[in-house]
């Protein structure tokens, strides 16, 4: 029972504004309003980005650190975790997918089952909406000279009991490269990314992993 | 005589304002509901009429294509619902939806008592080198899952995990999901009031249909709407019984009025008698309201059929009185007295016996009708003198039972010899009488319903089989609990028969405080300094904070309480298996897919324990029903048979006023049995009542008091008309009891009219 969605949820909708906010052309705010930023995020293709992931948490003496690929495209995205070990999530339309290969646990489930605030605040940011996002999340949006700094600061009782702040920074004329993410026990997430390729010959890897995403297992 | 009808009035005036400010009218059927026998199942059918099951709704959205439910719209309808006035939870079921801070907050502190049924041999694999680095190597797997914000609250209290022990068994269900038939999607959903609070349910009913019209007008999507649970069922039923109250009540009141004024064909004779039936249906209503505190509509529907029998005996005092002149009609009513009195008695009889045959309601009816006929014997005998007036001398034109006498007298040996042939008939085919044994088949009416119920169902995700499982019972809690964990052991044992597929008991949820002190000590004496640095070593391996995490510190804590679950997000998922009252508690473990026998046989060296399955339950009263019957059915006619051999003292005069109603009942047996048709214990009550009514036709035919055998039976058909036309309208209702009810009773009393004039020699012809 342990393994219910509402964790899996409030982990997933880091991960997702981290897939969603990727594909923002940081161009954008150096010249746009949030509202027409946020207006073209959603990607028209399959984007594939590469990420290395650090976690300092204090229950582990260090900081762990994962590394995969992020497959973002119009209505979800894909998290294939390949190391230290394979592990594949996703979220598509408002379902949430969890596969891990090794210990051979699966989850499915909506992502209102955990909290419908949250899921319509993470919807919103996926179409663009921000008037639904500044719903849930103060918004700050620091435009520096070279560098931009997007603070995501939950306002939702059940979202901020656990999430402090996301922070999601880069350079001007280039995509997202760094996002932070801060958990109100002290810990810490931190992800760089970089984009690898787009375009629709990234398909069929993604019809493949949501394949055996949806697989009866 | 003046003042009897100035008191008539009075009192008639009194028992009307005592009834609009008394009587208390229900129409839910809990009060019909069946209720079982022993105390388990009395507290069982009360948790079905009133428990948090009852007031569970299972609602199916179907996709009218091939097309998938879209999630979002059951996602948008979901949280609509949960809008609606009275609802208080609404969920999609298989889905892990516990709360998680409430089940981190209820349970890891409470992990060193909770962690397992059989904490020897779990601590035996837990506890060893080997399996302290599994564990450690669990959590920080888990500490890397999704649910690491958790399971870092919860190894902060319970570094080993302990409090999630029991909830591995839970696992599977997020694969059932993924199973699931994407065209169909259930919503369970819990009112506040009780399914039998019909007001609340049909309002809530009419909200859920309403506002998945709107959403699925909106939304654009083809796609239709089914619910099922006992507000359904209740409200179904609550509004076919209305039906047929009303429907009842106004065709028998008209149809008897009708009948009346074409039989005296006199407006006075007609108000007086109106009058007479209005005091005796205040009584009626009054003398019920005294004794159960409330009377139920569907009493005044059955009761409805009083007035036919009641309105009897002011006929026949009517028939005699109006042929005679004025000054002789208090004489005419006194002289048939003692027949009415015996009839009314024998008809009494009947209804008596059944408030004895055991289906909850009809004591009820027993109590209205008892008073019913007291009554207006009473009054027809001390009242209805007083009304009559200086009319002039009149007698009912029924021509068929004039010419219908005629006839018998006239071929009165040949008749008989028919009706012997018949008997022979009868009595060779009796033995082919069926009866059912299955109780759903009284109910055809809810048929519909009922596949419903089971297409909805079959669209669930659980393996639970509905209606079937193990009921624990004891005196508190605690006692129950502890049944219950000796019941696992042999479910398990079950299980590795193949005999189980699965179970579902209160654990991991809740444990009796007997076992949770069992494993708390057990724990204590395990954790030697040994297993601590075996631990820490093994912590180190897999990198995690042997600072945080070092020290196995399982401080005692209060058991965790059903009080406490109850008191938490957690309730939702056991409160279905558990039914408290003051002196008795049930636990219900749901099964999968097993065999009945194997579990019938594992608890029977096991008090408190038993397998039970709904179905059996029902058929077994059905069967308990019959026997009840088929009793009160001996006995009452017993008394009857007493009745009228104290009256007569002698046996064949008695055999003579009671054959016409015997044979009247053995025809109608024998026709069920040449018809195929199957036969219930409402059927023996109908018989019961048939032989009660018609008995006074035997009585009057054979007593013949005014001396006038055409003027006698001129009073019976008219009597007659109006028995069988008050039962013959419970044809129309759609509650097959009704009908079975008006089938038997409307036929008997036809066939018991007619064979009077055959069976009953009459000398002064």
């Amino acid at each position: 029972m342990y393994k219910t969605t509402n964790q899996f949820f409030v982990w997933s909708c880091y991960f997702l504004v981290s897939g969603v906010l990727i594909v923002m052309d940081s161009a954008a705010y150096a010249q746009a309003t949030l509202e027409s930023v946020l207006a073209r995020m959603k990607p028209q293709t399959v984007i594939k980005i590469h990420y290395r992931e650090t976690r300092f948490l204090e229950l582990l003496d260090q900081p762990w650190k994962g590394s995969g690929y992020f497959y973002v495209f119009p209505d979800g995205m894909i998290k294939e975790q390949w190391y230290p070990q394979r592990q594949v999530m996703a979220v598509k339309a408002n379902k949430l997918y969890y596969f891990d290969p090794f210990a051979d646990v699966r989850y499915q489930g909506e992502m209102e089952d955990a909290s419908g605030g949250q899921a319509i605040a993470f919807k919103g940011l996926m179409a663009g909406d921000v008037k639904l996002l500044q719903k849930y999340f103060q918004i700050e949006f620091q435009n520096q000279k070279k560098t931009w700094i997007l603070t995501l600061i939950p306002k939702q009782s059940e979202l901020a009991e656990q999430l402090s702040r996301i922070i999601i920074s880069g350079t001007v004329n280039q995509p997202v490269n760094k996002i932070e993410v801060f958990l109100t026990d002290g810990d810490q997430h931190v992800m760089e990314l970089k984009t690898e390729d787009q375009g629709n010959q990234l398909n069929t890897k993604v019809e493949q992993l949501l394949a055996e995403l949806q697989s009866k297992g | 005589m003046e003042w009897r009808r100035r008191w008539f009035y009075i009192a008639l005036i009194s028992l009307i304002a005592s009834i609009i400010f008394t009587a208390n009218f229900k129409t839910d059927i809990s009060a019909f509901f069946i209720a079982g026998d022993s105390a388990e199942e009395i507290l069982l059918a009360n948790e079905m009429q009133s428990g948090a099951l009852s007031s569970r709704y299972i609602i199916s959205i179907s996709s009218e294509s091939e097309a998938a439910v879209s999630s979002a719209f059951t996602s948008l309808f979901k949280s609509e619902l949960a809008n609606i006035e009275g609802i208080i939870d609404v969920w999609i079921p298989g889905k892990n939806t516990v709360p998680v801070p409430a089940l981190q907050k209820l349970y890891a502190s409470h992990a060193s008592q909770i962690y397992s049924l059989e904490p020897e041999s779990y601590l035996n694999k837990l506890l060893t080198e080997k399996g302290l680095q599994s564990r450690a190597e669990m959590l920080k797997k888990l500490l890397l899952s999704p649910q690491a914000s958790m399971i870092k609250k919860i190894a902060l209290q319970d570094p080993l995990l302990l409090s999630l022990a029991g909830f591995e068994s839970v696992r599977s269900q997020f694969k059932d999901v993924i199973k699931k038939d994407q065209r169909f999607q259930n919503l369970i959903l819990q009112t506040e009031a009780a399914g039998l609070d019909i007001k609340r349910q049909k309002r809530i009913q009419k909200q859920i249909k309403e506002l998945f019209s709107d959403l699925a007008a909106k939304q654009g999507c083809k796609y239709s709407l089914a619910m099922t649970g006992v507000p359904v069922f209740a409200v179904h039923t609550q509004q076919l019984m209305q039906g047929d109250i009303t429907r009842v009540s106004i065709i028998s009141s008209i149809l008897i009025t009708l009948l009346f004024i074409w039989i005296f064909r006199s407006y006075k004779a007609l108000f007086w008698t109106a009058l007479l039936m209005v005091a005796v249906v205040c009584s009626a209503v009054l003398v019920t309201q005294l004794v159960f505190g409330y009377v139920h509509g569907i009493t005044l529907a059955v009761g409805s059929t009083l007035i036919g029998i009641c309105i009897d005996y002011p006929i026949h005092a009517l028939v005699h009185s109006q042929a005679v002149t004025a000054e002789r009609r208090i004489d005419a009513i006194s002289r048939i007295w003692p027949s009415m009195m015996l009839g009314g008695l024998t008809t009494l009889v009947g209804y008596v016996a059944l408030g004895f045959s055991g289906y909850p309601g009809f004591q009820q009816i027993a109590v209205y009708a008892g008073t019913g006929i007291l009554v207006s014997l009473l009054l027809t005998r001390y009242i209805l003198p007083a009304f009559l007036g200086n009319e002039k001398t009149s007698r009912p034109k029924l021509v068929f039972a004039e010419r219908w006498i005629g006839f018998c007298l006239r071929y009165r040996l040949l008749l008989a010899i028919f009706v012997v042939l018949l008997l022979g008939l009868a009595w060779s085919n009796i033995s082919k009488l069926r009866w059912i044994e299955d109780m759903q088949q009284l109910t055809p009416e809810l048929d519909q319903l009922k596949e419903n119920d089971r297409m909805i169902r079959s669209r669930m995700l659980s393996s639970i089989e509905p209606g079937r499982f193990v009921l624990v019972s004891g005196i508190d809690i605690e006692s129950a609990l502890q049944k219950a964990e000796r019941a696992y052991q042999k479910l398990d044992a079950l299980k590795v028969k193949g005999e189980l597929n699965e179970f579902y008991g209160l654990y991991p949820w809740l444990l009796s405080a007997k076992q949770q002190k069992i494993n708390f000590q057990t724990l204590q004496s395990r954790l030697d300094d040994k297993i601590r640095t075996n631990w820490k070593t093994a912590l180190a391996e897999y990198g995690l904070s042997v600072k945080k995490l070092g020290q196995l510190d399982y401080p005692e804590t209060d058991f965790i309480s059903l009080a406490e679950i109850f008191d938490s997000p957690v309730k939702r998922f056991i409160e279905n298996q558990v039914v408290v009252s003051e002196h008795r508690v049930l636990i219900m473990i749901w099964l999968a897919k097993h065999q009945p026998e194997a579990l019938q046989h594992a608890f029977l060296d096991m008090p408190g324990v038993q397998y039970f399955s709904q179905r059996d339950l029902l058929n077994r009263m059905a069967s308990e029903y019959q026997q009840r019957a088929q009793i009160s059915l001996l006995i009452g006619l017993t008394v009857i048979v007493l009745l009228l051999l104290l009256r007569y003292r002698n046996l064949w005069v008695t055999f003579q006023a009671l054959s016409p109603a015997i044979i009247a009942a053995f025809f109608i047996l024998a026709g069920w049995s040449l018809t195929g048709q199957a036969v219930s214990f409402l059927h023996l009550v109908g018989f019961l009542l048939a032989v009660a009514i018609c008995v006074d036709y035997g009585i009057f035919y054979r007593e013949n008091r005014s001396g006038n055998i055409v003027l006698t039976y001129q009073a019976m058909a008219a009597s007659m008309l109006t028995s069988s036309v008050a039962f013959g309208c419970l044809a129309i209702a759609n509650t097959s009891a009704l009908q079975t009810l008006a089938q038997v009773v409307a036929l008997g009393v036809i066939v018991g009219f007619l064979l009077c004039p055959v069976i009953i020699h009459h000398t002064n012809e």
